[in-house]
């Protein structure tokens, strides 16, 4: 999977739980989630679960920590992936 | 140091399905989950411990200053305080059939708090606030830090005073330790 792929299938992803729709139309690698996008904190976890689910991969504690910008998604979930 | 974080009942049934598989289990701790479960009202009791560890997790990250993380389960709810590696917080919740507002704190201070059940700006109401206490002449500005935290200004000094907003849905607070 090629980094742009990976990228557009996490913005799917996000998409429905953005609250600030100029923050997703401005998208880059340095998006934050709650800052930028103002995604529900609670809805985190249903981000994670989507990645898991459309990736299948399981994100762990430690890599759900890291999971607040769209570049350290992209890099846990290649992370992930790799351990395949 | 102070956190504070409101749940709007309404918005947080159409937002999150607690029910989701695994979803309970990524948030909240074995001892969180027996909790929930034993609970006549497992769906308010979900929003009450959630609310205290945001809330406690603003508290946390107000005092040590560090960058935002997504770490759920290292915040736990022990009976009326949250524990996140050894620092324990406050916690207290204010209930109604529309909210859940929580409120953390270090132990032995004592917080003012509103609550505005409409949409207006809390940081104007906190603004004015601040004025009453500190005499009209004084210039109340807001600074974020390097983590997004806000800070209060006044006369374009940055202030030690430790304050906290929420906002979800309908409902604004904010909380402060004057």
């Amino acid at each position: 999977m090629t980094k742009e792929e990976l990228l557009s299938k996490l913005k799917t992803i996000i998409t429905p739980y953005v609250q600030n729709q100029e923050g997703l139309q401005n998208l880059t690698e340095d998006t934050d989630f709650i800052k930028d996008l103002e995604i529900n904190s609670a809805n985190l976890v249903d981000v994670v679960l989507d990645v898991e689910d459309e990736f299948d991969i399981e994100i762990d504690n430690e890599a759900m920590e890291k999971m607040l910008t769209i570049k350290a998604s992209i890099e846990v979930i290649e992370g992930k992936l790799a351990q395949k | 140091m102070i956190g504070n974080d409101i749940v709007d009942l309404q918005l947080a049934k159409i937002q999150s399905n607690w029910k989701r598989e695994k979803w309970l289990q990524k948030l909240f701790t074995e001892r969180e989950l027996q909790c929930i479960s034993s609970s006549a009202y497992p769906e308010i009791e979900v929003w009450v411990l959630w609310s205290r560890k945001e809330a406690a997790y603003k508290a946390h990250q107000r005092r040590f200053g560090f960058k935002s993380k997504f770490n759920p389960k290292s915040f736990e709810n022990q009976n009326d305080a949250v524990n996140i590696n050894g620092f324990r917080y406050q916690t207290s919740t204010h209930q109604t059939q529309k909210y859940v507002y929580s409120i953390a704190k270090i132990i032995g201070t004592e917080p003012f708090s509103e609550v505005f059940e409409q949409e207006i700006s809390v940081r104007a109401q906190f603004a004015d606030k601040m004025l009453q206490r500190l005499g009209d002449s004084s210039l109340i500005s807001f600074r974020k830090d390097k983590n997004g935290v806000p800070i209060l200004c006044i006369n374009n000094v940055p202030s030690e005073i430790s304050f906290s907003f929420t906002h979800h849905g309908k409902y604004n607070a904010y909380t402060v330790i004057f």
